[in-house]
């Protein structure tokens, strides 16, 4: 077990390892909810919100967990965090509940969260896994903002609703649909890749 | 105690499962009232806009006892109001979209010749695509549609985002790239059309 300070920490999990462009995790959330700006900012908050406290509690409770439902304690927990989400949401803000629909719920199955569970939270203190947590959830959000702001932008003309493109700009109706989110994110792991590979060449 | 012997792992997941789920029940229980009264001031609220009250939340369940009447035709339930000397008379409906229930408020004036109101409330059609029957361009395409002639047809051809202004062409422009919502909303609508149609002649008798 390698101890990370909190500095290396936030710089893999945002860049050098992020976990949507370079360990292609989250990638069902990232295609479904990046036509809109402020799903997504809703989406990033509830998924850093979820791996840093499901980080936190698997972190503290780890030395109990029996080996053969370890995977199933971790479901069991980040599944309770989205549920506390889902409740606070539809309590407190019901309108974006309900254009987040079945998005919420989704957050379970973000691969991110269970990863960090395996990869982090089982071989470290609660604290330092929080960090992880947050700074993966941070990681997350910067590339979905980044392609949400380029799909909402083309497909819609707007920015969170917004309406910034001129009238006779032509909305690029494929922008909202499933295969640009393949075509953006392929896009950015290309340029994401190519500039952490020139970086490592030049040290 | 043995940490992955068979008791203890039981023991363990029992109590972790219970207290997480006990949160949780909590959770919601307290919460329940809160979701509850705002699922009904939504609907109130749709079902107002649809009979062409416009009204700030702290005025929906007043406005809406006070203009809002119910009544029972072949067991559904219909909804009247007088608005400026018309009658207009409505009901929610649910019917199949493409991936789920369309929810909503439709109402015609009494003589059955336009659509009076239309509301969307709740639908799982695809965000930003089957889902945009939500916004605004979509719905104004309805209200004062003329319905006397037959029922609603769909331009197809004509698909955009700013809706057939025609009132009197008894059709709606489709939802570019959602023209499989549009058809499913068509019927939906022609089917509870028909219903108001007959419930407007029943009242008039």
């Amino acid at each position: 077990m390698n101890k990370q300070s909190p500095i290396n920490i936030f710089k893999n999990n945002m860049w050098w390892n992020n976990p949507v462009f370079i360990q292609v995790l989250g990638i069902c959330s990232a295609l479904a909810v990046t036509n809109s700006l402020r799903n997504t900012l809703t989406m990033g908050l509830g998924v850093t919100f979820v791996t840093a406290f499901a980080s936190f509690t698997i972190s503290i409770i780890k030395g109990l967990i029996p080996r053969k439902v370890r995977m199933i304690v971790q479901t069991l927990v980040i599944a309770f965090y989205v549920i506390i989400v889902d409740i606070i949401l539809k309590a407190f803000l019901p309108e974006i509940s309900k254009a987040l629909g079945p998005y919420v719920g989704l957050i379970i199955t973000n691969c991110i969260i269970m990863g960090r569970a395996e990869a982090f939270a089982q071989a470290n203190n609660p604290f330092i896994s929080m960090w992880d947590g947050i700074t993966s959830g941070l990681g997350y959000s910067a590339v979905l903002l980044t392609i949400a702001f380029i799909r909402e932008l083309l497909g819609f003309g707007t920015i969170f609703g917004i309406k910034i493109t001129p009238e006779f700009f032509p909305k690029w109706t494929i922008m909202v649909m499933a295969p640009s989110a393949f075509f953006v994110l392929a896009v950015f792991i290309w340029i994401g890749k190519t500039i952490q590979f020139k970086k490592g060449e030049a040290k | 105690m043995n940490k992955n012997g068979i008791i203890y792992t039981v023991v363990f997941s029992f109590i972790v499962t219970f207290l997480f789920v006990f949160i949780l029940g909590v959770s919601h229980l307290l919460t329940k009232s809160k979701v509850d009264s705002y699922r009904e001031l939504s609907e109130k609220k749709s079902i107002l806009t649809a009979f062409g009250y416009i009204v700030g939340d702290d005025d929906v369940v007043l406005e809406y006892n006070k203009n809002i009447k119910s009544f029972k035709i072949n067991n559904e339930i219909y909804l009247k109001s007088e608005n400026n000397g018309k009658t207009i008379i409505g009901k929610k409906f649910t019917g199949s979209g493409l991936w789920g229930n369309i929810s909503g408020v439709i109402s015609i004036t009494s003589d059955g010749s336009e659509i009076f109101g239309f509301e969307i409330t709740s639908h799982n059609e695809t965000p930003g695509l089957g889902g945009r029957i939500e916004e605004s361009w979509f719905i104004d395409q309805f209200k004062g549609e003329k319905i006397s002639t037959g029922s609603l047809d769909m331009n197809k051809d004509s698909a955009s985002d700013n809706g057939d202004s025609d009132k009197n062409n008894g059709s709606f422009d489709t939802i570019t790239g959602a023209t499989q919502t549009s058809n499913f909303l068509k019927i939906i609508l022609n089917n509870e059309i028909s219903q108001l149609k007959e419930a407007a002649g029943k009242i008039n008798e």
